[in-house]
């Protein structure tokens, strides 16, 4: 079968992955320091007159709010990722051209769609939510899609013969050879690849090296190009760069919010659920601050995180402006349906993990407890406060007439009291350095309260709990 | 009875004010009575409808430690077993004691504690675990209730069909709150002094006696014949 191949050129990709809000009016450009450049621009800076290629003193000698950011190729790296991504949804076999190129094989899934045309309508329809722009074209091999989408052409085809008239026409400039070959093609009156390719391989092979007639041979599709391709990754996990430096927690909620969408995506894809993230707020000239949020029940939907995510960040303090976050996902894990009784009649609205997740968000984790007991005789170590819905480790039913209240510190005894009962002598703990000799009394002093008194060996007397 | 008014509310013509619990709280479960969980207390129990309500709201000035809990963790205990749901206790002001819990018969699993730094939070609390549905009833302690704090918590435990049920110190208690039931309890040598302060449809009770002696014989006061009168020993 001829293969069939689909390159996406993303020629802003930087530019188009800074969050801006809904309303940028302001002009954007990217400066690339190392080309002293400007390499990217938004529609407001064009119209203000900036164009490609220019320097940075004429760019803002042009508009006077012009915002300059510096080209990171790895940010456009990770943006590409991110749309790998997504199209990992709709076709299999992707390919990544850092910094600003997805290669797709596309003759393989041509049978699924039903033909070229419904498969480009998905592959549009995937990427259109991102809003990015981008160049395409299909060709014959890698090579050849990818010359042909930078050159702009734009057109989705298996015809050969409408790919190779594209290609005659493509300017040996745009090509991916050396400069040195180029100049030497020049020299001899080669503008076009239709003209190059017109030259006999033979011939061209006797006054070039090797390396022309490789590069032919991969545009042709006549040897193979040899591609990796794009597997997803296990982990979520996404960096989003601002626009504007952010310094309440409030209007955070919007970039976190989307990225939490796209995590929602991502989880749901792998039908997964998540229990604990990680937000990163990278900050301003200082080292960046990490959140972590953990739900008691895993989750995969954005509107559960969401409400997590807004209550820790109300307890928490910004000391610097916040000039990007990632999300990371932590441990993954799949989905388990909820089993609960269709006949029950108490619908809950929450899970009781899922209520302690919430609760523990906002109150800190050591403000939620449950009972649970140790098996000791001495009180104070049987009744212990631990992780909340723990299972109990021991379950014995008691029948020893115990307070309900403990107070946290014994306390001496100062009030008239009478006896009702006792004594109940404990004498325990003389192998772990914590030995106890107590008798134990039940007594009422005039309020009428029950209390739980203790008399020490040297005949001290202890409040130790309320009967409640 | 007069036969007209017999036949009009056979005809269902007639609303009368002590069905108001039954109408609007449909029972859970059928193993349940139909308005409330008994106390397992029979002086109280008829004076209340036949025990507490299944969700709403209930009111109780108390000190501590004179058997407060006691009246109601009976009827709390057998809720958990029948609903499976969670017990949530916020703010409780000392260490409450496990032995005892288990003792009444509770799963401690069930069981969940919160102790939030902050008043404020104690309340946001209190009406996240009332609205979740997760829990069949949340008590609270808290001191300083406003009206309108009340208001929200009886509707979020409407929603959540769930009875909370707050604690009040009788110190930090003038304000009369807008609850369905309030009861005031004082200690007693055989038990505990129940005042039903208020109630919807019926009249306030004074003075109700709830002997507690069959259950916890240790906690009450013999007659006055036995008692021995308590010196307290000097230290060494």
């Amino acid at each position: 079968m001829r293969t069939l191949w689909l390159y996406l050129h993303f020629p802003a990709l930087q530019l188009d992955s800074i969050y801006s809000g809904d309303t940028s009016s302001q002009p954007i450009a990217i400066y690339h320091p190392a080309q002293s450049q400007i390499v990217q621009i938004n529609k407001q800076a064009s119209t203000v007159g900036i164009q490609l290629g220019m320097g940075l003193a004429t760019a803002s000698s042009l508009s006077s709010e012009l915002m300059v950011v510096p080209y990171h190729a790895e940010t456009e790296e990770k943006q590409l990722y991110y749309l790998a991504n997504i199209l990992y949804k709709v076709t299999s076999d992707i390919c990544i051209y850092p910094p600003n190129g997805l290669l797709l094989r596309i003759h393989n899934m041509l049978e699924l769609y039903g033909g070229l045309a419904p498969y480009w309508q998905t592959i549009r329809q995937a990427i259109q939510p991102a809003l990015y722009q981008y160049s395409y074209a299909t060709g014959v091999s890698p090579l050849s899609a990818r010359l042909l989408a930078r050159n702009q052409w734009n057109c989705v085809t298996d015809q050969t013969t409408q790919i190779k008239q594209a290609l005659n026409n493509c300017h040996i400039d745009s090509t991916e050879l050396e400069p040195k070959i180029k100049q030497k093609l020049g020299r001899v009156g080669i503008k076009t690849l239709g003209a190059l390719l017109s030259v006999s391989l033979k011939d061209l092979a006797k006054r070039f090296d090797i390396e022309l007639v490789t590069y032919l041979g991969r545009v042709n599709g006549e040897l193979l190009h040899h591609s990796e391709f794009f597997r997803p990754p296990e982990h979520f996990s996404q960096y989003l760069e601002l626009l504007y430096e952010i310094e309440s927690t409030d209007k955070l909620m919007p970039p976190i919010n989307r990225i939490l969408a796209d995590m929602s995506q991502f989880l749901k894809a792998r039908d997964s659920v998540t229990d604990n993230i990680e937000i990163i707020l990278h900050q301003r000239d200082s080292l960046p601050l990490t959140i972590r949020i953990a739900s008691a029940q895993a989750e995969y939907k954005a509107h559960v995180w969401t409400s997590l995510v807004q209550l820790k960040l109300e307890n928490t303090e910004l000391t610097a402006p916040i000039s990007g976050l990632t999300i990371n996902t932590g441990k993954i894990v799949s989905a388990q349906p909820d089993k609960t009784d269709m006949f029950e009649g108490t619908q809950s609205s929450l899970s009781p993990l899922q209520l302690i997740g919430l609760l523990q968000a906002k109150l800190g984790e050591q403000a939620l407890v449950s009972p649970c007991i140790a098996d000791d005789a001495r009180p104070e170590y049987a009744s212990q406060y631990g992780a909340p819905l723990a299972e109990a480790s021991v379950n014995a039913t008691f029948n020893r007439q115990r307070p309900l209240m403990l107070l946290p510190q014994a306390r001496p005894l100062t009030e008239k009291v009478e006896v009702v009962y006792g004594p109940e002598r404990i004498h325990s703990g003389w192998w772990d350095g914590n030995p106890i000799c107590r008798d134990y009394f039940i007594g009422r002093n005039h309020k009428g309260q029950w209390l739980w008194l203790y008399r020490t060996t040297q005949q001290h007397w202890f409040v130790h709990g309320l009967f409640s | 009875m007069n036969s007209v008014i017999e036949h009009l509310k056979n005809k269902h013509l007639v609303w009368q004010a002590s069905a108001q619990t039954m109408t609007s709280a449909p029972p859970l479960t059928g193993l349940l009575s139909e308005n409330g969980n008994t106390t397992g207390f029979p002086e109280l129990d008829q004076h209340l409808h036949e025990g507490l309500p299944q969700h709403g709201l209930v009111d109780m000035i108390t000190p501590i430690g004179i058997g407060e809990l006691r009246l109601i963790f009976p009827a709390l205990q057998e809720r958990q077993t029948q609903q499976g749901r969670l017990f949530v206790l916020i703010a409780p002001p000392m260490h409450i004691g496990s032995e005892a819990l288990l003792e009444f018969g509770f799963c401690l699993s069930q069981i969940l504690i919160i102790q939030p730094k902050e008043p404020i939070d104690a309340l946001w609390s209190a009406e996240q675990c009332l609205k979740s549905g997760c829990c069949h009833t949340v008590l609270l302690w808290h001191d300083n209730l406003e009206i309108h704090h009340v208001k929200r918590l009886l509707l979020a435990a409407e929603q959540g069909r769930s009875l909370h049920i707050l604690l009040r110190s009788p110190s930090a208690s003038r304000l009369s709150l807008p609850v369905p039931i309030a009861l005031q309890l004082h200690p007693d040598e055989q038990g505990i002094q129940v005042d039903i302060t208020k109630r919807k449809g019926g009249y306030p009770t004074k003075g109700i006696q709830v002997h507690m002696r069959h259950r916890w014989s240790y906690l009450t006061q013999k007659t006055q014949h036995n008692v021995v009168p308590f010196t307290r020993r000097q230290a060494g």
